[in-house]
């Protein structure tokens, strides 16, 4: 027994007690072992022992190996787990990229807000110029909604033939700042055509005040108290027309014409308020205008726009609405306009 | 000429004389009403002769056949309003032919002509007001629909014998087909083809519509359908039972429980030109029905021909109406144009008048809102109800349309 050589007597004796104690437990051991050898074969039985009664060296060795085999599963668990960090860094570098590019094409496909409105303007033109609705021409809409389109067309320089507009056609055209109200119905001094259905007590009141107020207006006097007599007599006189209409004393195709025109003649008294009044009343928004050119020139120049239509005026706004499409169709036709205008773009059908 | 000399001699001595046989009669749905003399009817039996030049109404439908069986007949009224009009009942005068199988004025309604033959083409003369069409069958089978109807444009009435426009339609329902209106000639096919040809008599023009199938109005009738036809045939029956007492078949189907025997009795009205019925229709004060059927008649009615309009507001002057009342009724009734309904105040009056003293001017108020105001037709409103009644509806008009403003448009779904 090699393992015991160097150990002295006295220990020997000390030894051989412990170690007869031993045996019996290891040989019992053993023999359990064996037993469960016998119906439990391990097919990674280790012939050389390990550890403990067959042999410490072997144990050691073994001890070793295994400390070495637990070591290098370390590393390589690391070193997996870093291959596997740097797979999921490429993965999410990957998803980046798709993202990017995705967003990148849905770019490239989306029409920005400004290619939006442009293609929806250009719609509205479309329909304006070719399906016109009479109550949009009657209220100066579809005029509004095609001077800056000829005004742009002037701009780049492919100007229409020049389409006559008579001056008296003009002279019926409603114009202001803003292009929703205007003074037009008292530009005669505040003399009113009335039509039937508004005839009376009320409409003959109001022949007295309205030149009033236009007077005060046009010489900047207007003052609160002369606006709350003539909205008096406006009031009642609606209310005269309905109670007409309830007693069936005034036909309801004439009780809608009157309101329509009493509709046009209070805005044009609440126009009379309105800051740029006396502009309108001096006549700086009555234009010199021959033909379309001139027109869209004199709009452009004073910033001005077209207000609804004075009832029994609306054929000059159709006329003027012929006369802008006319100019509109001929520029398109011209060489310049061909060469300058790239297709309008649609919505979502990017190349 | 060879006709006008024994005419001549037959009324010198007095002798009666026999109108001349135009299409023979062979089935009759309902009543098939001839008028003998104005306001004068009499019925026409089945397996009888028809004179030429009587007008003839089919209340609600007639197969009829050319005298010499080249041609057959079918005279229909639209009760389940399938097509685009409203072709309450059939009119129609048969001529003696003289280049051709058959010749007819249809004043309105549908006919359904049908190439008769066992070979060869069959011509029919066709008159709508002043215009004559020439239609050929080329085919035995060929089968074409025609549907004549007139209807003023919407505005207020100007009474100066304005005349409706009137619209026809030729369908090819089997074969093809020829019409010519004496400048060209347009070929129909049943679908799939060039299948609907389209004339008014405001432009005069022609256009044609090509179908890949049958449409759903010319389509056969489904076995509802025939059931509500055979319903309203049967409703109408007893004008012919009884040719000498419409006035009182009709004030007994009127005051019938049955809602279709009520509807029947208004269109039957109009048809025969009760004006009196009519107008005791629209104000109805028990069955809203009957309010509602007499306003789609007498739309129809004032849209028959030039006149119509004139003769209605002499006749309401003559019930005690003012004149501006009478063209009120007579605005409602054509309808309101378009540029008026783009205005709040059209609403205003429409609301306004559902309180009208008079029941007729409320139904002809709600019957334009609840088709103008989306939403409008959940509204509970009957103008014959207690004003209280009334009021609450006229609120919950007002929460749809403000005062001053246009209605909103139907909210998408």
């Amino acid at each position: 027994m090699p393992m015991v050589a160097w150990i002295t007597g006295k220990e020997k004796f000390a030894m051989n007690k412990w170690f007869a104690r031993l045996m019996i437990v290891g040989l019992s051991l053993a023999s359990a072992n064996v037993a469960r050898a016998q119906y439990y074969p391990n097919p990674y039985y280790n012939p050389y022992g390990s550890g403990g009664f067959y042999g410490n060296a072997g144990g050691q060795l073994i001890g070793s190996a295994a400390v070495m085999q637990s070591y290098g599963d370390v590393i390589k668990d690391q070193e997996t787990a870093r291959i596997q960090r740097e797979q999921a860094n490429q993965a999410k570098l990957d998803t980046k990229k798709k993202a990017f590019d995705l967003m990148m094409y849905e770019k490239a496909n989306t029409p920005t807000y400004t290619e939006e409105l442009t293609a929806d303007q250009a719609q509205i033109l479309t329909r304006v110029m070719n399906f016109p609705v009479k109550s949009e021409i009657n209220d100066g809409k579809s005029l509004n909604i095609m001077l800056p389109y000829l005004q742009s067309l002037s701009t780049a320089g492919t100007q229409g033939p020049p389409v006559p507009i008579s001056q008296s056609i003009v002279n019926q055209l409603n114009i202001s700042g803003s292009g929703t109200s205007s003074v037009g119905m008292l530009r005669d001094g505040g003399q009113v055509e009335w039509p039937i259905a508004l005839m009376g007590d009320h409409q003959k009141k109001l022949d007295k005040l309205l030149p009033q107020a236009y007077s005060a207006a046009a010489t900047g006097k207007l003052t609160p108290k002369i606006m709350k007599e003539v909205r008096t007599e406006l009031k009642a006189m609606r209310q005269t027309m309905r109670d007409q209409l309830q007693k069936d004393e005034i036909e309801t195709s004439s009780y809608l014409q009157g309101i329509e025109f009493y509709n046009s003649l209070e805005s044009s008294v609440n126009a009379l308020e309105k800051p740029d009044a006396r502009k309108q009343l001096a006549g700086a928004y009555s234009p010199r205008a021959r033909n379309v050119q001139e027109l869209v020139d004199f709009m452009s120049d004073n910033g001005v726009k077209f207000a609804p239509a004075t009832p029994g005026n609306e054929n000059a706004y159709k006329v003027v609405h012929d006369a802008f499409v006319r100019y509109a169709r001929a520029a398109q036709g011209s060489a310049g306009f061909t060469a300058m205008n790239a297709p309008v773009r649609t919505p979502g059908k990017k190349k | 000429m060879r006709l006008a000399l024994p005419c001549a001699v037959a009324l010198l001595i007095g002798a009666p004389v026999h109108a001349q046989k135009a299409v023979h009669c062979n089935a009759v749905h309902g009543a098939l009403l001839i008028e003998e003399k104005p306001g004068k009817w009499d019925a026409v039996k089945p397996k009888s002769d028809i004179p030429a030049e009587k007008l003839v109404i089919a209340l609600f439908g007639a197969e009829l056949q050319a005298p010499d069986g080249a041609v057959d007949v079918k005279l229909v009224a639209d009760v389940g309003q399938r097509g685009p009009f409203a072709s309450l009942e059939a009119r129609a005068r048969f001529h003696v032919p003289k280049d051709t199988d058959l010749d007819v004025s249809l004043e309105r309604g549908i006919a359904v002509i049908a190439n008769a033959k066992k070979s060869g083409e069959a011509k029919v003369a066709l008159r709508v007001g002043q215009d004559v069409f020439e239609i050929t069958l080329p085919e035995p089978k060929s089968r074409v629909g025609i549907e004549v109807h007139g209807r003023h444009m919407p505005g207020p009435p100007t009474l100066k014998s304005e005349a409706p426009v009137v619209t026809m339609l030729i369908f090819a329902l089997e074969g093809d087909a020829v019409v010519s209106n004496g400048k060209q000639a347009t070929r129909l096919t049943a679908p799939p083809g060039a299948s609907l040809y389209m004339w008014d008599s405001i432009s005069h023009s022609v256009d044609v519509q090509r179908f890949e199938k049958l449409p759903d109005f010319a389509k056969p009738f489904s076995a509802k359908e025939k059931e509500l036809f055979e319903m309203v045939c049967h409703c109408a029956k007893p004008l012919a039972d009884k040719p000498g007492a419409i006035r009182d078949t009709l004030d007994k189907l009127i005051s019938s429980d049955e809602p279709k025997e009520r509807k029947t009795a208004v269109v039957c009205m109009g048809a025969l030109d009760d004006m009196p019925g009519m107008l005791s229709a629209l104000g109805d004060p028990k069955h809203a029905d009957v309010r509602d059927m007499a306003v789609l008649t007498l739309r129809h009615w004032i849209g028959r021909g030039p006149g119509q309009a004139e003769r209605w507001d002499a006749f309401l002057l003559k019930q005690g109406y003012t004149a501006k009342q009478a063209k009120n009724m007579l605005y409602l009734l054509r309808g309101i144009e378009e540029a008026k309904l783009r205005q709040p105040a059209t609403y205003d009056v429409l609301i306004g008048a559902l309180n009208h003293k008079k029941i007729e001017a409320r139904e002809l108020a709600h019957w334009h809102l609840i088709r103008l105001v989306p939403g409008g037709n959940k509204i509970a409103y009957d103008a014959a109800a207690p004003e209280a009644e009334r009021l609450q509806a006229i609120a919950a008009f007002r929460r749809l349309v403000p005062e001053g403003e246009l209605p909103m448009p139907p909210k998408k779904n």
